[in-house]
C-alpha cells in the first residue's frame, strides 16, 4: 500500500520540485476591468497558442474557473507580464487579442505570438495615445507616412520620419517609441 | 437532577469563558502584526551576487551586482517597485555598454546611494597614452537610467593596482585606496585619496608599511563624515601567523595611528564587520578556535560541522579623538560555522545575530577548461547564535544560542534558513526565522512539510519574551500556499514597518509587515 501512495506521489513530486513556471499551473496574479480596476486571483499559465485568446481565473486558490476574452476585460497579468485587451488594424482584417505589453507609454509595444509553417512567428503591434493600435507589418510598404501619423501628436518627430532622416526608419523604431515616450514624459 | 443541569451550565460556561479565552488571544497575537504582499514576479538567481534594496517616495529598488568573467565586468541591474503595490514595474541594466566586437576597457568598481535612487558609480579605465590607471565616477539615476559624465576622481601609476572606495554614513564623503601592485624586495605601500561628495579631492597620503610587500592584499577602507579614515589590512609576514592592523588617518592633523589587531595565541579573526558611528569607530571580528583547521581528516558524516569554528569575538573602538577606547577579547564556547548576518547597534548595545550556516559548493561540469562553470550549491543551518557586547566596553554581557533542525536545501541561494533581525521600540531583539512542521495529519503518514514563520523576541537581558509562529503572515503554513519566508532581506521603511520576501520555487513577492506597538 505504502508503495502504491509512493509510485503515485513521484511526478507530483518531480513537478513540484522543477524551477521553471509551469504550463497549466495557476500563478498570483490580477485582471483588469474594463473600469480600470484590478481584482487578483489566480491565472491559469497557458501556452502561446491559448493566452492571447483567453484567460482562465479563480478568486481563491480553491475557487471555481472562470474564462475571460478579450471582449470581457481589458487584460490580466501573470508570470510578471502583463497582457492588454487591444482592438488592432491588422492585414486584411482588423483583430482583437490579449496582446503582451513589451514597452509601456504614451506609445506601447506590444507583441503576440503565432504558429506558422512549423515555427513561431512574432508580431509586433503599436498603439499611440489616441488608442489607435495598428500590426507594424503593415508598415513595410509606407513606414514614413504610417509611422509619422503614429506619432502625430510629436510634430518634430513626426517631421523627422516624413523627412526619412538618419535613425528614424523601420530598422529605429524602437529608438522611435523610446523618443516618443521620453518626450511625451516631459511634456 | 438539578445539581447535575447546574454542573452541565458551570461546565458550558467554563468552555465558553475558554473559548473567548482562545479567540481574545488570537485576536491579540493576529492583531499585534498586519501583513500586506505584493504580487509576485520571476526568481533572479541571487547566488553569489550581491544584492540589496533601497527606496525612494514611490519606489522599492532591489539592486544586483555580479562578476561576469566572459566579460570581465559586472552586470547592475536595477529593479523597480512601485512603494505603493510592490508590483515590479521595470528593470534598468546598468552595467558598461559592451561594444559590438571586443570588450569595452571601462571597468566597473563600486557604487552608492547618494540620495533615493541618485547613484554614483565608479569606474577604472587604464590610460594607454599615459599608462596609469584612471578612476572615474559619475551620477547615475536608477529610476530614469540617466547618467551624468564621467569624472576623473584619481589615477595610479600602474596597470595591475586595485581601488577600493568607501562613503561615509553620512554620504557626504568618500575615501578612494589605491591597492599598488606587487614589487618585489619593497616596502609595501597604498595611498588614500579623501573625495567630497562630488568627487573632488581633499586631501591624500601615501603611507608605507614597515614590511615587505605582499601579493595577496586585503584591505578594507572605512571614511567618516568628517573624513578620518580607518583601514583594515591583512599582514602575512614571513614565518608568522597573519593578522590584521587597524591604520587611523586623519588628514586634519595628517596623523596616522596604528592598532594591531594580532592576537598573541592561535585565535584568528576569520570575520569582522566595522564601521562609523558618528566620528567613533568600532569593529568586530570572529575568532577561530584554536583548533580550527582547513586540513586533515574530518569526521562528520552529516555535513553539519565543516565550516569555520568560533570561540571568541574581539571589540575595538576607535574614539572620535582618534584614541583606541577598548580593544576586548570575549571568548565563547565553541561553535561551528558561525557567520554574521546582521550588526545592531542600539544606545548602549552592540548585537551580533549570526547564522550556524555552511554552503557546500561543488561544480557541475565534468570539464576542468570550462570558462564558466556550473555549480551546484548544498545549504544547511543549524540555528543562531546572538552575542551582545557593551557599547561602552565591549564586554560580552551574554550570548543565546538558538538551535534549529531545519532541513537542508539545495540550489535556493540558503533563502528559508537565514534569519531576519531588528530592534523594536523598546529595544528588545525580534528575530524571524523558518521552522519546518510537518503537517500531514493524515492516517496514512506521509510528511508533508511547510515552513512555518516564526517571531522570538528576546529582552535586553537575552531572555525569550515570546516566540510564536507568524500565522497572519498568509505564507507557508498550509499545503496550498506555496510561498514561504525569504529570510535574505528586510528593508526597514520606519520604525514599525518593514519590507520583507517570501518566495516558491519560481518566484519573489514582497510585502509590508507592520508591527503595532
Amino acid at each position: 500500500m505504502r508503495y502504491i501512495f509512493i509510485l503515485l506521489f513521484l511526478p507530483i513530486y518531480s513537478v513540484l520540485s522543477a524551477q521553471n513556471y509551469q504550463i497549466g499551473s495557476f500563478y498570483e496574479g490580477y485582471l483588469i476591468k474594463k473600469d480600470g480596476s484590478r481584482e487578483r486571483g489566480y491565472i491559469l499559465l497557458t501556452d502561446e497558442s491559448k493566452r492571447y485568446e483567453k484567460v482562465t481565473f479563480k478568486k481563491e486558490k480553491k475557487g471555481k474557473n472562470q474564462a475571460f476574452k478579450p471582449k470581457d476585460i481589458a487584460g490580466y497579468k501573470v508570470a510578471d507580464q502583463v497582457y492588454h485587451s487591444v482592438s488592432y488594424k491588422d492585414f486584411p482584417f482588423s483583430n482583437t487579442r490579449f496582446l503582451l505589453l513589451e514597452k509601456d507609454g504614451c506609445l506601447k509595444e506590444y507583441s503576440y505570438k503565432f504558429y506558422s509553417d512549423g515555427a513561431w512567428v512574432r508580431h509586433t503591434i503599436l498603439q499611440n495615445d489616441e488608442g489607435e493600435a495598428e500590426n507594424i507589418d503593415t508598415y513595410l510598404l509606407n513606414f514614413p507616412k504610417k509611422m509619422s501619423n503614429m506619432v502625430r501628436n510629436d510634430k518634430e518627430l513626426a517631421q523627422k520620419i516624413q523627412n526619412k532622416e538618419k535613425g528614424y526608419d523601420l530598422l529605429h523604431y524602437l529608438a522611435i517609441i523610446d523618443e516618443y515616450n521620453e518626450n511625451c514624459e516631459s511634456k | 437532577m438539578s445539581i447535575m443541569r447546574i454542573a452541565n451550565q458551570n461546565k458550558h460556561l467554563m468552555n465558553r469563558n475558554y473559548l473567548l479565552l482562545i479567540f481574545g488571544l488570537l485576536t491579540i497575537s493576529i492583531s499585534a502584526q498586519s501583513f500586506y504582499w505584493g504580487y509576485p514576479f520571476p526568481q533572479p538567481n541571487e547566488t553569489e551576487k550581491t544584492v540589496f534594496h533601497v527606496f525612494d517616495d514611490n519606489h522599492l529598488y532591489r539592486v544586483s551586482k555580479d562578476y561576469d568573467q566572459s566579460i570581465f565586468n559586472y552586470h547592475i541591474l536595477a529593479d523597480q517597485f512601485s512603494l505603493n503595490e510592490l508590483e515590479k514595474e521595470k528593470t534598468l541594466d546598468l552595467s558598461v555598454e559592451q561594444p559590438p566586437m571586443g570588450l569595452a576597457t571601462l571597468t566597473f568598481v563600486d557604487l552608492f546611494q547618494l540620495k533615493e535612487s541618485d547613484f554614483i558609480f565608479f569606474y577604472y579605465e587604464y590610460n594607454n597614452k599615459t599608462k596609469k590607471n584612471d578612476l572615474y565616477s559619475k551620477l547615475v539615476n536608477i529610476r530614469t537610467g540617466k547618467s551624468s559624465d564621467l569624472k576623473p576622481a584619481a589615477s595610479m601609476d600602474s596597470r595591475n593596482g586595485n581601488f577600493c572606495i568607501a562613503q561615509s554614513p553620512g554620504k557626504n564623503r568618500f575615501a578612494v585606496l589605491k591597492e599598488l601592485p606587487f614589487e618585489k624586495n619593497a616596502k609595501d605601500k597604498v595611498e588614500v585619496v579623501l573625495l567630497d561628495k562630488d568627487r573632488n579631492v581633499l586631501s591624500q597620503k601615501e603611507i608605507e608599511f614597515p614590511f615587505e610587500d605582499q601579493r595577496n592584499k586585503k584591505h578594507e577602507i572605512y571614511v567618516s563624515d568628517e573624513g578620518r579614515v580607518v583601514l583594515l589590512k591583512y599582514i602575512k609576514e614571513k614565518k608568522e601567523k597573519p593578522y590584521f592592523n587597524l591604520y587611523e588617518w586623519n588628514p586634519v592633523s595628517d596623523e596616522l595611528s596604528t592598532i594591531s589587531l594580532r592576537q598573541e595565541d592561535n585565535y584568528q579573526i576569520f570575520q569582522y564587520e566595522g564601521g562609523f558611528l558618528q566620528e567613533e569607530f568600532y569593529f568586530q571580528g570572529l575568532l577561530t578556535h584554536e583548533e580550527s583547521t582547513d586540513i586533515g581528516l574530518k569526521i562528520d558524516f552529516s555535513g553539519r560541522y565543516s565550516g569555520v569554528r568560533g570561540s571568541g569575538v574581539l571589540a575595538v573602538k576607535i574614539k572620535a579623538d582618534g584614541q583606541l577606547d577598548y580593544d576586548q577579547r570575549n571568548n565563547f564556547e565553541i561553535m561551528s560555522n558561525l557567520n554574521i548576518k546582521n550588526l545592531i547597534y542600539s544606545p548602549t548595545q552592540i548585537l551580533l545575530v549570526c547564522d550556524r550556516s555552511f554552503t557546500e559548493k561543488k561544480s557541475k561540469s565534468s570539464n576542468i577548461g570550462q570558462a564558466v562553470k556550473e555549480y551546484d550549491y548544498n545549504y544547511l543551518n543549524n540555528g543562531f547564535y546572538i552575542l551582545v557586547l557593551d557599547k561602552n566596553t565591549g564586554q560580552l554581557q551574554w550570548d543565546k544560542r538558538i538551535d534549529t533542525s531545519e532541513p537542508n536545501t539545495k540550489n535556493d541561494n540558503g533563502d528559508f534558513l537565514s534569519v531576519l533581525s531588528f530592534l523594536d521600540s523598546n529595544n528588545r531583539l525580534v528575530l524571524l526565522y523558518n521552522e519546518t512542521r510537518d503537517i500531514n495529519k493524515g492516517a496514512v503518514h506521509m510528511v508533508f512539510n511547510r515552513r512555518f514563520p516564526i517571531m522570538e523576541i528576546i529582552s535586553g537581558k537575552g531572555e525569550t519574551l515570546s516566540r510564536e509562529p507568524l500565522l497572519a503572515a498568509g505564507i507557508g503554513v498550509v499545503k496550498e500556499e506555496p510561498f514561504e519566508l525569504n529570510t535574505q532581506f528586510l528593508v526597514r521603511v520606519n520604525d514599525n514597518k518593514f519590507i520583507l520576501r517570501a518566495s516558491n520555487r519560481v518566484e519573489y513577492k514582497y510585502g509590508y509587515v507592520e508591527f503595532m506597538p
